[in-house]
């Protein structure tokens, strides 16, 4: 009797698909939750963080805290086989990991080619590779389809008013504006994502101002003290409705905000 | 006398050097693009002016209030709670500018409500139980503001500037005004504690004597340390909290002028505003970013401290 | 009828969670009178004096100065009655010796109002009244204790008061010091036609100088009477629980206590 029990159980435990069980996944990063969910393989992200927010179906999962300060006791109570996290903002995190025997990944890809290769390699993670390169293919060639600006337009990006927070040179968004033609003002900040004073940005006077915050609106923007000298604001191309998410996430969303913003800067370009 | 005047002619030398190098410094070396002196510096100056002014006026009044030379509004714990205000501010959202002087207010008069009845033993002031309990109001009001901070969602560089101050306010027609009406009533208020000038003076002797003299005591303290509050609010609303300027300007300044509330109080203010200036200047343009200026004043500031901590226990 | 400086009914005080330290005290003192308060440690002094300052409020009792309910008189009006040395004088600020004493006018200043001529001469008579004057430029840090009372002594003066209240005022003093300041007050008494109360736990001080003393303990009224009854063996050994020898003062006919 015991044998045959015994018996069963082994069966049991062989039916189980042996590989695939094995792999019990963490994401620290919305962005990689995101890739996890478009290679669907969200049936092995085991937890993830509150700002894991997209698609609707990622905010079930279980929270292990925020990015910054995730609770470690969460993550390894859930056996993990793998923890995704990025860098710098988790470097600590990712030294903490390490030191308990968790196996880590780190993805903080700085240009689109970056992306491509980390979901490739993400892919190969979840043993679906193939899938991976499938869609990889499929986003290169929308992304060719974009139309790009032949006169360099240059634009301030403001992700914070309050210091006036901007993106550096090696940061992803940097990446994409230059993919599509377009020039950051403060391409020569080394940081991603330097605070920065007024007086530069009224120097170096952008055609463009594109607003990744909630709060600004373009009113908000042209009413400042001093700002009516900037082309952009005199010219009233201030962009103050676009959701941040599709901009400061290296993830494949990335690409419709690449055609949002060619489609809105292009038809800007003919009402003038 | 004739000392006093070449003081006086040298601080005024200090002065419009420093408002020459303000306005025409910056990220580009000297420069003179209209709009940017007139429109982004002369604002900033003239805030710098009045943070520094008013905190170091703040400071004098309530170290001849308190009988105690360690005050400072930052160090009492009013800066903080002030600072806890604009944060709760915040999230109004689009009032931002009008709430967060309003909470502020609130918030430093919390503070000081807290330190004073912490401190306040058998009628009597203890000098450090009134430090440590301002340290502790402060840290405290730090971390909820925060706390609250984070669960708004702000970013971390926002939350530095208001812990510990930045002048890099970005002013528009609206906070300009609001900007413009809290000072108004600052001013005031300034001139209002300037009169109880003598009255500072006899503040510094204890409470008992002070109460011989003919002070009502428990009245003048409301009063001052009310109107105080307002203008530490104030300029926290506007440039977040400030470390020690409030404690090291007065001491300096009754170095140089004497203790005499009548000349402190507005050499102070003085004082107080060249040293902000000059503080902010160094903030600006030491790094590519800009630093929190109560860096550079602790810098300076924590030293002093130290000493004066020597020399009064 | 002598006028009464002091008329003080039926007192009652506690301090909160404390017990009861007067119980129905009553006290009268003559104008122009040199009023002294002997009693042991604990027994209440700077309580009494402190209330008769108005710094502190009794529970029940009335204290009248000079006709006038003290605690219906505003801290101004007060101020100009009485002037109050306390036992520890601190200046945390390094003012000049002049700027204390301006310090005293200050029942006589009001919001904004500036220091008047008037103010000044009162300032510069206190200082020549207590020998200061050559100080009046100095730093307070700069003078000696003995220096610094005087100081603090022409604040009060500057007040112009009608009664002084001393608290213990002669501690930390050299002996010459001592009886130079009980002469000085002496003067000044007779000079300002200022009532005295003055508060020590040295009996010899309160022997040759005052015209009557008051001995409490434990908030309890002893006796009050000139020296000569007061100043007894027998009443200081009961108070006291030190049994001393008391003669007679070669010179000045005052008791003379000796431990």
């Amino acid at each position: 009797m015991r044998k045959a029990l015994f018996f069963i159980l082994f069966l049991l435990l062989c039916s189980q698909p042996p590989k695939d069980r094995k792999i019990r996944a963490v994401s620290l990063s919305p962005a990689v939750t995101e890739i996890i969910f478009t290679l669907k393989c969200e049936d092995y992200l085991v937890g993830n963080t509150i700002y894991c927010d997209y698609p609707e179906k990622a905010k079930e999962i279980y929270k292990v805290g925020d990015m910054i300060n995730p609770s470690i006791e969460k993550i390894v109570k859930l056996k993990p086989s793998i923890v995704f996290l990025t860098y710098p903002l988790q470097k600590n995190i990712d030294e903490k990991l390490k030191a308990l025997n968790i196996k880590t990944f780190n993805s903080s890809p700085q240009s689109l080619k970056e992306m491509f290769e980390e979901i490739i390699k993400i892919g190969e993670i979840f043993n679906k590779k193939e899938r991976a390169e499938k869609l990889v293919d499929s986003l290169r060639e929308e992304l060719n389809k974009v139309k790009r600006f032949n006169k360099r337009l240059k634009v301030y990006i403001e992700i914070n008013a309050n210091p006036p927070i901007t993106i550096g040179k090696n940061s992803f968004l940097n990446d994409l504006l230059e993919f599509i033609g377009l020039e950051n003002i403060f391409a020569d900040k080394l940081a991603d994502y330097p605070a920065v004073k007024q007086e530069e940005i009224i120097l170096k006077n952008p055609d463009y101002i594109i607003i990744l915050h909630p709060e600004g609106k373009a009113k908000d923007i042209s009413s400042r003290l001093g700002y009516e000298k900037i082309k952009a604001v005199k010219s009233g191309k201030i962009i103050d409705n676009l959701d941040p998410n599709y901009f400061l996430r290296n993830s494949p969303r990335v690409i419709e905000g690449i055609k949002i913003l060619s489609r809105l800067l292009n038809d800007e370009k003919k009402g003038n | 006398m004739k000392k006093k005047e070449i003081k006086i002619f040298f601080l005024f030398l200090l002065l419009c050097l420093l408002i020459f190098f303000s306005l025409f410094f910056g990220v580009d070396g000297f420069s003179s693009d209209k709009t940017i002196i007139l429109k982004i510096r002369l604002p900033r100056l003239i805030l710098a002016f009045l943070v520094g002014g008013n905190l170091a006026f703040a400071g004098a009044v309530l170290q001849g209030l308190l009988e105690n030379p360690l005050c400072d509004p930052y160090i009492l714990g009013i800066a903080s709670g002030a600072a806890f205000g604009v944060g709760l501010g915040y999230l109004t959202k689009k009032l931002t500018y009008f709430f967060s002087p309003i909470f502020a207010f609130l918030g430093s008069l919390v503070a000081i409500f807290f330190v004073y009845n912490l401190a306040f033993y058998k009628g009597k002031t203890n000098k450090i139980a009134l430090i440590l309990a301002g340290v502790i109001i402060s840290f405290l009001f730090s971390s909820i503001t925060m706390l609250f901070m984070l669960f708004s969602q702000r970013p971390l560089n926002e939350i530095i500037y208001l812990i510990m101050g930045n002048l890099s306010i970005i002013f528009n027609k609206f906070s300009l005004t609001i900007f413009a009406i809290m000072n108004f009533i600052s001013i005031i208020f300034l001139i209002i504690i300037y009169g109880k000038a003598f009255e500072l003076n006899c503040f510094s002797l204890g409470t008992e004597v002070a109460e011989s003299l003919g002070i009502n005591y428990q009245k003048s303290t409301r009063i001052l340390f009310f109107l105080t509050s307002f203008l530490v609010a104030t300029q926290v609303a506007f440039a977040g909290a400030i470390s020690f300027v409030g404690l090291i300007i007065p001491h300096l300044t009754r170095f140089l002028f004497g203790a005499n509330y009548k000349n402190l109080l507005p050499f102070s203010f003085i004082l107080g505003a060249l040293t902000i200036i000059a503080a902010d200047l160094i903030a600006r343009t030491i790094a590519s970013v800009e630093l929190p200026i109560s860096m550079v004043t602790t810098f300076f500031g924590a030293p002093f401290f130290l000493y004066l901590l020597r020399k009064n226990l | 009828m002598p006028i009464l400086a002091y008329e003080i009914k039926n007192l009652y005080f506690q301090y909160k969670k404390e017990e009861p330290l007067f119980e129905g005290l009553s006290i009268k003192i003559k104008e122009k009178e040199w009023f002294s308060i002997i009693g042991p440690n604990g027994s209440g002094k700077t309580s009494l004096l402190k209330l008769m300052a108005g710094l502190l409020r009794p529970q029940k009792g009335t204290i009248i100065l000079f006709n006038n309910n003290l605690f219906s008189l505003t801290p101004k009006e007060r101020a100009k009655f009485i002037g109050y040395f306390p036992q520890e004088s601190f200046f945390i600020f390094d003012y000049t010796v002049r700027e204390v004493v301006l310090m005293g006018r200050n029942p006589y200043i009001n919001w904004f109002s500036q220091v008047s001529k008037k103010d000044m001469e009162i300032v510069e008579k206190s200082m020549e009244l207590t020998e200061t004057i050559s100080l009046k430029d100095k730093k307070i840090s700069e003078l000696s204790s003995g220096e610094r009372k005087r100081v603090i002594l022409a604040r009060i003066l500057a007040q112009e008061p009608k009664i002084l209240l001393l608290d213990e005022f002669t501690t930390h003093l050299d002996i010459s010091y001592q009886l130079e300041f009980i002469n000085l007050l002496k003067r000044l008494k007779e000079a300002k036609d200022l009532t005295i109360v003055f508060l020590t736990h040295d009996l010899n001080l309160a022997s040759i100088s005052s015209d009557r003393i008051l001995l409490i303990d434990k908030g309890k009224y002893v006796a009050c009477d000139v020296p000569e009854k007061i100043l007894k063996e027998d009443l200081i050994a009961k108070v006291y629980k030190v049994k001393p020898i008391v003669k007679t003062h070669p010179l000045t006919n005052k008791p003379l206590i000796i431990f």
